[in-house]
C-alpha cells in the first residue's frame, strides 16, 4: 500500500518532467536580530529573552502542479523545520498539502508565519504565540491541509482553509509538536481546523472571516498524584477576525472563544475563555509605521486549561515604531506592558529584520 | 486552431494600428496552449500566483533585458510600485511557497526560454518578436 | 588675526562648521530624496492599482451598456478627486469625461515616474479589450497635491535640518569652549610658572581625560621645578657661604702670614738688638760699679743702664710677639682668677668715668698655657679699651664663658673659653681694623704708645692655639673676642694627634 502511494507521488513528479517542464524553485531568507529587556518586573517568569538572532529560510520547488515547500527556522536558541509540505495544485486557486503545516485558523499564521520582516510588531499576540514560546494553542500540525481562494459575489474573494493533522502533545513543559527531523512515537491525536474569509479583492489585505477548530491534545505528565489530573484535552476554538487596510491605516482584530475540556475517563473539567486583540498600524510617509496593540481576555483566570500556562499574557498593551530604513530592511522599537496570570512586567525590544531573495 | 488563427490575425491587425510606435506585448512560445490571458490573470501570473492552463501551471518570466521595460511591467502588468511588488512577492512565497517570476536579463535568454519552455509566458517589445515564427503574441500590453 | 585662527576653540568650531557645511546639504538632500521617494511611492502605487482596476471594470462591462457605462465610469473617476483627465479612445472615436479639467488636446503620453514631463499630471493608459475591438483607457492623475505635500515636507525637512544645524553648531561651540577652557587655563597656569610663580598648584578639574592627564603631568613638572629651584638656591647659598669662608680663611691666612713675617723680622731685629744691648748693659754696669757713686759719671752710667734695661724690656716684648719669648711650662688653669686679678689692677688705673663690668661663668673656662701671658692679654686689651674711653668715659665690660663653636668660618669648630672685652669708645674704621695686630701700628699720638700691645696679644693667643676677633663700629665701641681652646678638648686633640 505504501509502495503504491509512493508510486503515485513519483508519477506526479515525473509527469511535468516528461512534458519538459523545468524545475522551478524559490528561496527566501528572513533574518532578524532582537534585543530585549524587562523592567517594572513583578512576574516570576517571562518569555522575554535578552537577545535572539533568527534566520528563517523558505524554499519552494515546483514540478508542474506538484510543489514542495518548506520553512526552516534557525536561531541562537533553536533550530526546527517549521513547515514541510508537499502540495498538489489542483487548480489556479486550490492546493492541497500534506506534511507539517501552520494551523490555518490564526490570522497571524496566514499573514506572517515566521517571517519576522513581514510582521509590523516584533511580537505576536499571546493567543497566537508559538508553542515553544509558551503559546497555548497548537500551531503546528502534521497532516493534510486544503487551501483555496476563489472569486465569489462578483469581485469578492473567498479564501478558505481546512486542515486535519496530528496535534501537539501537552506535557508540563507545554505543547510538544511533532518534529519531522526527530520523530517520536508519543501518543498524539488529531485536530481539525477550518477558516473562511471574504476579501474585496485578490490582492487586498482587507477582509473578514471566521474560524473553527477542534483539537484533541494528548496530555502526558499531568496525572500526579496518581488517579488525579487528566489524560486528554479537547480544545474547541471559535473565532472571528477582520482586517481593514487603507492607504495609511491597517486595523486587525481577532476574537477567539475557546472551550477547553480536561478529560480523564468519565470526568471532564470544562472551562471556557475569550481572548481578543486589536492592532492598529499607521504609516507615516513611506518608511515609518507606528503601531498599537491591545490584548485582553475574559475567563482566563479561572480556566483550568490556561492555568497550565503560567506565562500566558491575559492582558497586554504594546506600542511601537517601525522604520523601513532600506530596501527590505527595517528597525522596530516596541514597548510592552504585560499582565500574566501571576504577575506583571514591562519590556522593551529593538529589532532589526530583513528579507533576502 | 481556427480560433487561434483568428486571434493572431486580429492581433496583427491591432498591432498594425500601432505600427511606427513602441509597444510591449505578452508572448508565449508558438506551440503554447495559451490563447489569451486576461489582465487579471496576467497580473496574478506575474505576482507569482499559480495559473494553470489545462492543468499545467504557466511559467512567468520577467524580461529585464531593457531598463525601459521595468516601469511598463510595474505599471501595466502588475499595476503597483516596485516596493509593493517586492512585498507582494514576499507575502506569496512566505504564505504558500509561490514562485516569483524568473528574471531574464538578456533578449537572447528571453528568446531561448521561450523556445525551450512550452509553458513560458513573458513580455517583449513588439519590434523584437513581430517577425519571429517561434514566438506568438497574445496581447498588446502597452503602446505609446 | 593669525593668533585668533590659531586658537584651539576657533579651530574646533571651524572644524565643526566645515563638517556642517559639507554634511548638512547632503543630509538635507538625502532626507528630501527619501521624502520625495516616499510620497511618490504613495502616489504611484495606488494609482497604478486603481487604474488597472478601472480598466478591468471597463473590460468586464456589458457590451450593450458600454457607451453609457463608460461615460458614467469616466465621470465617476474624475469625481473621485484625484483624476483630472479621463478618456476612452479606439483611435477613431474618443469618449472624454466632461468633468476633466485637462482638455483632450493637452494630454501627453504615459508617465512612468512621478512628476514625469513636469505637467503635474500623471498619465497612464491601459488597453481594454471590447469584444473584438481594442480601446485605450487614458487617465490623468493630479500630481499637484502630492507635489505640494512634497514641497511642504521638504520645507519641514529644511526647517528641521536648519534647527538641527543651529542646535548642533551651538552645542559644538559650547563643547569647543568646554574643551578649550581647561586648555586655556592650563596655558595661563603654564605662563605663570614660566614667569616664575612656581608655587601655585595647578588644579584643573575637567571631565576630559586628556586634559586631566595634561594637568597632572604639568603639575608634576611644576613640582619638579620647585624642587630643582630649592636645590639650586640651597646650593647657591652653600657655595656663597663656602666662598665667603674661603675668602675669610684666605684673608686670615694672609693676615697671619703678614703678622708672622713681621714677627720674624721683628724677632730677628730684636735678637740682633739684644746682642748689641748685652755688652752695652754689661759694660755699663761694670763701668758703673767701677765709678764713684756720687759723681756725674755714675749718674750718666746709671741713665745708660736704665735706658739699656728699657731697651731690653722693649726687645723682650718684641720677642714675645714673635713667639720666641720663653714662657713657663704650659699648665691647665682656670681663666677666671687670672682675669679677675688683671681687672683688679685695671680698676685701680681707670678713671671714675669708666665703669668696669665683669661677667663670668666657671664652666668651660679652663685652658692650657701660661697664666701670666693671659694676664698680659687682659691688661693689654683693657688698656686699649680704657684709652678709647679716656676722654668720654663709658663702660668697660669683660665677659668670660665656655662655648661650643660649631664652626662659623672664623673659628675652627670645638669647645672654647671665650673672653670678651668690650668698650663703648670711639670705635675703629675698617681700614684701621685691618692693621691693628701689626707690630708698631698705632693710632695714638707719638710717645703715647709703642704699637705693640695688640700684636703681643695676637702672639700670645696664637701661641695658645686660639683666635682673636674684633668687632668695631665708629662711635659705638669695640669688642675683642678671644677664643682659647678649652683644656679638655685641647688635651683630647693632642692625645688624638699622638695616637
Amino acid at each position: 500500500m505504501r509502495v503504491s502511494r509512493l508510486l503515485i507521488v513519483l508519477c506526479a513528479l515525473a509527469a511535468p518532467l516528461a512534458r519538459g517542464d523545468p524545475l522551478q524553485h524559490e528561496f527566501l531568507l528572513f533574518t532578524s536580530a532582537e534585543f530585549a529587556g524587562t523592567f517594572d518586573r513583578q512576574a516570576p517568569e517571562t518569555q522575554v529573552v535578552d537577545e535572539v538572532l533568527k534566520a528563517d529560510m523558505l524554499f519552494s520547488l515546483q514540478h508542474g502542479p506538484l510543489k514542495l515547500f518548506g520553512e526552516y527556522l534557525v536561531s541562537d536558541h533553536e533550530g526546527d523545520l517549521e513547515r514541510f509540505q508537499l502540495g498538489w495544485q489542483l487548480s489556479d486557486d486550490t492546493i492541497i498539502w500534506v506534511g507539517r503545516y501552520h494551523q490555518p485558523t490564526s490570522v497571524w499564521n496566514h499573514d506572517h508565519h515566521h517571517g519576522q520582516y513581514l510582521q509590523t510588531s516584533i511580537t505576536r499576540p499571546a493567543i497566537d504565540e508559538w508553542e515553544d514560546l509558551g503559546g497555548i494553542l497548537p500551531q503546528h500540525f502534521t497532516g493534510v491541509l486544503l487551501e483555496s481562494s476563489r472569486p465569489v459575489l462578483d469581485a469578492w474573494q473567498l479564501r478558505t482553509a481546512v486542515g486535519a493533522g496530528l496535534a501537539p502533545q501537552l506535557n508540563p513543559e507545554g505543547l510538544q509538536t511533532f518534529n519531522l527531523l526527530h520523530p517520536d512515537s508519543n501518543r498524539r491525536q488529531v485536530g481539525y481546523q477550518a477558516r473562511a474569509s471574504l476579501h474585496p479583492g485578490e490582492f487586498t489585505e482587507s477582509g473578514i472571516g471566521a474560524l473553527v477548530a477542534d483539537d484533541r491534545l494528548s496530555a502526558v505528565g499531568w496525572n500526579f498524584p496518581p488517579g488525579t489530573g487528566f489524560d486528554d484535552v479537547d480544545l474547541r476554538l471559535y473565532g472571528v477576525f477582520g482586517t481593514y487596510a487603507a492607504a495609511a491605516w491597517k486595523l486587525t482584530a481577532t476574537v477567539y472563544y475557546a472551550d477547553a475540556r480536561l478529560e480523564r475517563h468519565e470526568s471532564i473539567a470544562a472551562s471556557d475563555f475569550i481572548v481578543g486583540c486589536v492592532q492598529a498600524e499607521r504609516r507615516f510617509g513611506h518608511e515609518l509605521t507606528g503601531f498599537l496593540r491591545w490584548e485582553d481576555s475574559s475567563g482566563a483566570g479561572r480556566s483550568q486549561y490556561i492555568k497550565l500556562f503560567e506565562e500566558f499574557a491575559r492582558l497586554g498593551h504594546i506600542a511601537g515604531l517601525r522604520w523601513d530604513f532600506a530596501e527590505n530592511q527595517a528597525l522596530t522599537l516596541q514597548l510592552s506592558d504585560t499582565h500574566t496570570l501571576n504577575g506583571h512586567f514591562a519590556d522593551f525590544r529593538l529589532q532589526w529584520s530583513a528579507a533576502f531573495f | 486552431m481556427r480560433r487561434a488563427l483568428l486571434l493572431t490575425l486580429l492581433l496583427v491587425l491591432c498591432t498594425q494600428g500601432v505600427a511606427g510606435t513602441q509597444a510591449v506585448v505578452l508572448v508565449v512560445p508558438a506551440d503554447s496552449n495559451v490563447v489569451d490571458l486576461e489582465p487579471v490573470t496576467v497580473r496574478k501570473l506575474f505576482l507569482g500566483l499559480p495559473v494553470l492552463v489545462n492543468g499545467v501551471p504557466l511559467h512567468p518570466f520577467r524580461n529585464r533585458s531593457d531598463a525601459q521595460l521595468d516601469p511598463i511591467f510595474l505599471q501595466q502588468i502588475v499595476a503597483m510600485s516596485q516596493s509593493a511588488y517586492d512585498r507582494q512577492i514576499l507575502i506569496g512565497v512566505n504564505r504558500q511557497g509561490w514562485l516569483r517570476p524568473v528574471e531574464l536579463t538578456t533578449r537572447a535568454r528571453v528568446l531561448a526560454t521561450l523556445y525551450s519552455d512550452p509553458n513560458a509566458v513573458t513580455f517583449m517589445w513588439l519590434r523584437d518578436v513581430e517577425r519571429n515564427p517561434k514566438v506568438r503574441v497574445i496581447r498588446v500590453l502597452w503602446s505609446d | 588675526m593669525e593668533r585668533l585662527t590659531n586658537s584651539l576653540r576657533v579651530r574646533l568650531t571651524s572644524v565643526v562648521l566645515v563638517i556642517h557645511a559639507a554634511l548638512v546639504p547632503l543630509l538635507y538632500l538625502g532626507v528630501s530624496a527619501i521624502v520625495e521617494d516616499g510620497y511618490a511611492e504613495l502616489f504611484v502605487n495606488p494609482l497604478r492599482s486603481n487604474s488597472r482596476l478601472i480598466a478591468d471594470e471597463l473590460e468586464a462591462a456589458d457590451a450593450q451598456e458600454f457607451p453609457r457605462y463608460a461615460g458614467a465610469l469616466l465621470d465617476s473617476v474624475v469625481l473621485s478627486g484625484q483624476v483630472v483627465f479621463a478618456e476612452i479612445t479606439d483611435g477613431a472615436q474618443t469618449l472624454h469625461s466632461s468633468l476633466s479639467s485637462v482638455s483632450p488636446g493637452r494630454a501627453r503620453g504615459d508617465d512612468f515616474e512621478f512628476a514625469d514631463h513636469g505637467d503635474q499630471v500623471y498619465y497612464i493608459s491601459h488597453r481594454v479589450k471590447r469584444g473584438t475591438r481594442w480601446v485605450v483607457l487614458r487617465l490623468g492623475f493630479d500630481e499637484g497635491p502630492t507635489l505640494e505635500r512634497i514641497a511642504a515636507a521638504k520645507r519641514r525637512v529644511l526647517a528641521a535640518v536648519l534647527a538641527f544645524t543651529a542646535a548642533s553648531i551651538a552645542v559644538a561651540i559650547w563643547l569647543s569652549a568646554v574643551i578649550a577652557r581647561p586648555m586655556v587655563r592650563l596655558q595661563e597656569a603654564a605662563k605663570r610658572v614660566a614667569g616664575g610663580d612656581v608655587h601655585t598648584e595647578l588644579q584643573m578639574h575637567s571631565s576630559i581625560r586628556e586634559v586631566r592627564e595634561l594637568n597632572h603631568h604639568l603639575e608634576r613638572m611644576r613640582q619638579e621645578l620647585v624642587g630643582t629651584n630649592d636645590r639650586l638656591e640651597s646650593e647657591i647659598r652653600g657655595r656663597e657661604a663656602s666662598e665667603q669662608k674661603r675668602l675669610d680663611l684666605e684673608r686670615r691666612l694672609l693676615h697671619r702670614e703678614r703678622i708672622a713675617s713681621i714677627g720674624t723680622l721683628a724677632g730677628g731685629v730684636a735678637h740682633e738688638f739684644n746682642n748689641i744691648l748685652t755688652p752695652i748693659l754689661l759694660y755699663s754696669q761694670i763701668a758703673l760699679d767701677d765709678t764713684a757713686p756720687d759723681g756725674a759719671l755714675a749718674r750718666d752710667l746709671t741713665r745708660i743702664v736704665a735706658a739699656a734695661h728699657r731697651a731690653r724690656s722693649l726687645v723682650n716684648r718684641i720677642l714675645t710677639f714673635s713667639r720666641e719669648m720663653h714662657s713657663q711650662e704650659p699648665a691647665v688653669f682656670s681663666l677666671r682668677p687670672t682675669v679677675e686679678e688683671a681687672l683688679a689692677l685695671m680698676r685701680a688705673i681707670v678713671p671714675a668715668n669708666i665703669e668696669v663690668d665683669f661677667d663670668a661663668s666657671e664652666d668651660g673656662t679652663a685652658v692650657q698655657g701660661d697664666p701670666s701671658l693671659v694676664h698680659q692679654v687682659v691688661i693689654n686689651l683693657c688698656t686699649n679699651a680704657y684709652q678709647a674711653m679716656r676722654r668720654t668715659g663709658g663702660r668697660l665690660s669683660v665677659k668670660l664663658r665656655g662655648i661650643d663653636n660649631p664652626g662659623d668660618g672664623q673659628i675652627n669648630p670645638g669647645s672654647y673659653a671665650l673672653l670678651e672685652v668690650g668698650d663703648t669708645g670711639h670705635g675703629m674704621e675698617q681700614a684701621v681694623i685691618l692693621h691693628i695686630f701689626e707690630p708698631f701700628f698705632t693710632t695714638r699720638d707719638v710717645g703715647e704708645g709703642t704699637g705693640l700691645g695688640l700684636s703681643v696679644v695676637h702672639g700670645i693667643v696664637t701661641s695658645m692655639g686660639g683666635s682673636i676677633t674684633v668687632e668695631s663700629a665708629v662711635g659705638q665701641g669695640t669688642t675683642f673676642r678671644v677664643y682659647l681652646p678649652a683644656a679638655a678638648a685641647q688635651v683630647c686633640e693632642r692625645s688624638g694627634a699622638l695616637g
